[in-house]
């Protein structure tokens, strides 16, 4: 059963037994990057260790402040000039998968 | 028979996300509107190619970005690869977390350091490789595979711009910080006991 899967990226401990080992795969883990083995022994130290986990929250809260910060709402007009021009294009979608 | 009002139904949810990430990649109104006109219009014509039961965001992002590419086909900014080699993911949080305040979750204590207009300002300022990476990893939630498929790039090259985006819009956010005096003596007394790496000469931390 062993393949590459269980550890990824490779330089990551297929176990997360020590904060450097935490520290080096954390963002993977926030990424839901690591092998379903990494990704659970990094959750165990992280669950047990109040330092990483004062990190990981840190992170989380950087993705956050990230996300909200650059969310621009489309204005107003926008769905009804693109779904417009759709409408109105004279390509007809043949039956290709996707229709 | 599915038709256009099909493709609409199928497409309309990602409009906001597509339009978010066309602001950042033109920061420009006009032209976020018609990137994403153009990247609808893509591909509604090109939706017979598209794979039912694969990832659709992900094909939308795709087109965006090809879109984007050829649309500006401007000399990529070189990052400086150099200044960054000494950074890790954890800048900010070296640099600028006070674990001693509790009762305030990590992003409050992010908010009170950074505006909205800074962070728009910091992910601006990235060069546009790293950018693209980051804001369909960090603000998107795709996978590196998706986002190799998306950039059309091997997950490693994805991997590496990742962390070369994310040390550098840290960067970008400590000197507004720094700029503003927020940067306090407790901040640098964490650096030394959690960082052994000196600051690179670059960084003029503590000169003023």
């Amino acid at each position: 059963m062993s393949n590459q899967q269980d550890a990824f990226p490779p330089e990551i401990p297929v176990t997360i037994t020590d904060c450097t080992a935490a520290f080096a795969g954390l963002s993977h883990y926030l990424d839901g990057a690591l092998a379903p083995p990494q990704q659970a022994s990094m959750k165990a130290h992280i669950d047990s260790c109040p330092p990483c986990l004062d990190a990981f929250q840190f992170q989380t809260g950087f993705r956050s402040m990230l996300q909200n910060g650059v969310k621009d709402d489309p204005p107003a007009g926008l769905r009804d000039r693109v779904f417009g021009q759709i409408l109105n294009d004279p390509f007809t979608p043949d039956s290709g998968p996707g229709f | 028979m599915a038709d256009t009002a099909t493709f609409i139904e199928d497409t309309e949810e990602f409009m906001s996300s597509l339009f978010s990430t066309a602001m950042r990649l033109t920061n420009n109104r006009a032209d976020a509107e018609d990137l994403v006109q153009e990247t609808y219009l893509k591909a509604y014509r090109g939706y017979g190619s598209f794979q039912a039961g694969t990832n659709l965001r992900a094909w939308l992002f795709r087109i965006m970005s090809n879109t984007h590419i050829n649309r500006y086909r401007t000399k990529q900014r070189r990052p400086n690869e150099t200044e960054l080699d000494d950074l890790d993911d954890f800048y900010l949080y070296r640099r600028l977390h006070n674990p001693g305040v509790t009762g305030r979750s990590a992003e409050d204590e992010l908010m009170e350091l950074f505006s909205e207009g800074e962070v728009v300002a910091a992910v601006d300022a990235l060069p546009e490789n790293y950018r693209m990476a980051v804001l369909l990893a960090d603000v998107e939630g795709f996978a590196y595979k998706e986002i190799a498929e998306i950039l059309d790039i091997p997950v490693g090259t994805v991997m590496s711009r990742l962390h070369r985006g994310r040390k550098a819009l840290q960067k970008e956010l400590y000197e507004f910080a720094s700029a503003r005096g927020l940067t306090s003596r407790s901040a640098e007394e964490q650096v030394e006991q959690h960082d052994e790496q000196e600051p690179t000469s670059s960084e003029t931390l503590s000169t003023d």
